[in-house]
């Protein structure tokens, strides 16, 4: 995989995922809706992450 | 509550005090010091012994005791006398420090690791982050002292060490999420308290098949071992240690090893919960050694896979597993399934 993609996808889901610890451990605390914000935030990440794999699954980037 | 020595007559009644104090044990017996060091030792022996068995061979045999048992401790001797060769021009003190650096990481988990209710040395509220603070750190330490050896296999295993454990880092942690939803809390002796009823392994097996494949990526054991890939690279980042540094750094993967394996015990397999005629800690070792066990395993019967594929296997399968899990692992709770366990 090329440094790039690699690099973007790294720096995204490394913050995402302290991210998603603060959430995951007071999710049966927040209400429903707040949680739902908190998918809708993992939906939207499927974007960032859909372009990274999409340069790396290119077969001249490997 | 230890009382300072005023007089002469004090100073014996202090030092056995703190000699006999929790702290000092479960900082230097049980679960420090002492205990590491010999279970390191112990993961030695065992992993050539049980490769052996597999591979039809008897193994260790010699060094006394059943089974040649003390045969690290006859490496460890031998290592400790050789010659420490220093590549040309090799950045000294990176090279001589870094292994004992690695040594550090290696043990510093076990801080916040409970090896029974009582037996933690620092019960630390946010202990599953500073488990993953510290083995984040340890690639970082590999590429350095790859560097440091001035020498191009080590460079490229370094590399290779580098962008795998980077690639399986974030699974790892988003499959622990699970366990962190499930349980409600980071602290590793809360998430072994809320499996009392139930294993995490049952409600996040998805999530422990990806974390045990991030863990053998991690530990860069088979079929994830290209950083040391031997026919391409000698010994990848670590060719050019010997002696006493080679030790350093083969007990650093070791602890790490046991570490990884103990952690994997704490968060899926219930640690210290099992059938009371023995002690809790032992429960921990007893699942801690089957963990070890099924990761030493693979090294005997799977080849080595190419690099393009472990990149691709980490970032396009894994991570997607881990994140898809995470709606399963909401989906579970909020169904009400685990109200009869308790979560």
């Amino acid at each position: 995989m090329q440094y790039y993609p690699y690099v973007l996808m790294f720096v995204v889901f490394d913050v995402v995922g302290m991210f998603l610890f603060a959430w995951g451990i007071s999710f049966r605390a927040i209400p429903a809706a707040d949680s739902l914000m908190v998918l809708l935030f993992l939906i939207l990440l499927g974007a960032p992450l859909g372009f990274a794999l999409r340069l790396a699954l290119r077969r001249e980037n490997w | 509550m230890v009382n300072v020595p005023t007089t002469p007559a004090d100073i014996l009644p202090f030092i056995i005090s703190i000699i006999t104090s929790h702290t000092f044990i479960t900082l230097v017996i049980f679960p420090g010091m002492i205990h590491l060091m010999l279970a390191s030792a112990f993961l030695t022996w065992y992993e050539r012994k049980l490769l052996a068995r597999i591979q039809l061979r008897i193994g260790p045999l010699y060094a006394g005791g059943p089974g040649g048992i003390l045969q690290p401790v006859a490496d460890g001797v031998k290592l400790i006398f050789k010659e420490v060769i220093i590549p040309y021009k090799a950045d000294r003190t990176l090279f001589t420090w870094i292994p004992l650096v690695l040594i550090f990481l290696g043990t510093l988990p076990f801080a916040v690791i409970p090896f029974g209710m009582n037996w933690v040395i620092a019960n630390l509220d946010v202990g599953l982050v500073f488990v993953f603070a510290t083995t984040s750190v340890f690639p970082s330490m590999i590429i350095i002292f790859a560097w440091a050896s001035n020498s191009k296999y080590p460079f490229i295993g370094g590399l290779r060490s580098l962008f795998q454990q980077v690639a399986y880092e974030i699974p790892m942690w988003i499959s622990a999420l699970s366990v962190v939803m499930l349980a409600g809390s980071l602290n590793l002796v809360d998430i072994v308290k809320a499996q009392s009823k139930i294993w995490f392994i049952i409600p996040a097996f998805l999530s422990f098949i990806v974390f045990f494949i991030c863990i053998m990526a991690e530990l860069e054991r088979l079929p994830f071992d290209l950083p040391e890939a031997e026919p391409e690279l000698v010994a990848g980042w670590y060719t050019e240690a010997s002696g006493a540094i080679f030790m350093a750094l083969f007990l650093a993967l070791y602890l790490k090893l046991y570490m990884m394996s103990t952690l994997t015990t704490v968060l899926f397999l219930g640690g210290w919960w099992g059938p009371s005629f023995l002690p809790q800690p032992v429960w921990t070792i007893i699942k801690t050694m089957a963990v070890a066990t099924a990761i030493i395993i693979p090294r005997a019967i799977y080849p080595r896979i190419r690099v393009d594929m472990l990149i691709k296997i980490g970032w396009t399968r894994l991570l997607i597993i881990a994140l898809a899990n995470v709606f399963i692992t909401l989906l579970v709770i909020n169904s009400g399934v685990l109200s009869a366990w308790g979560l």
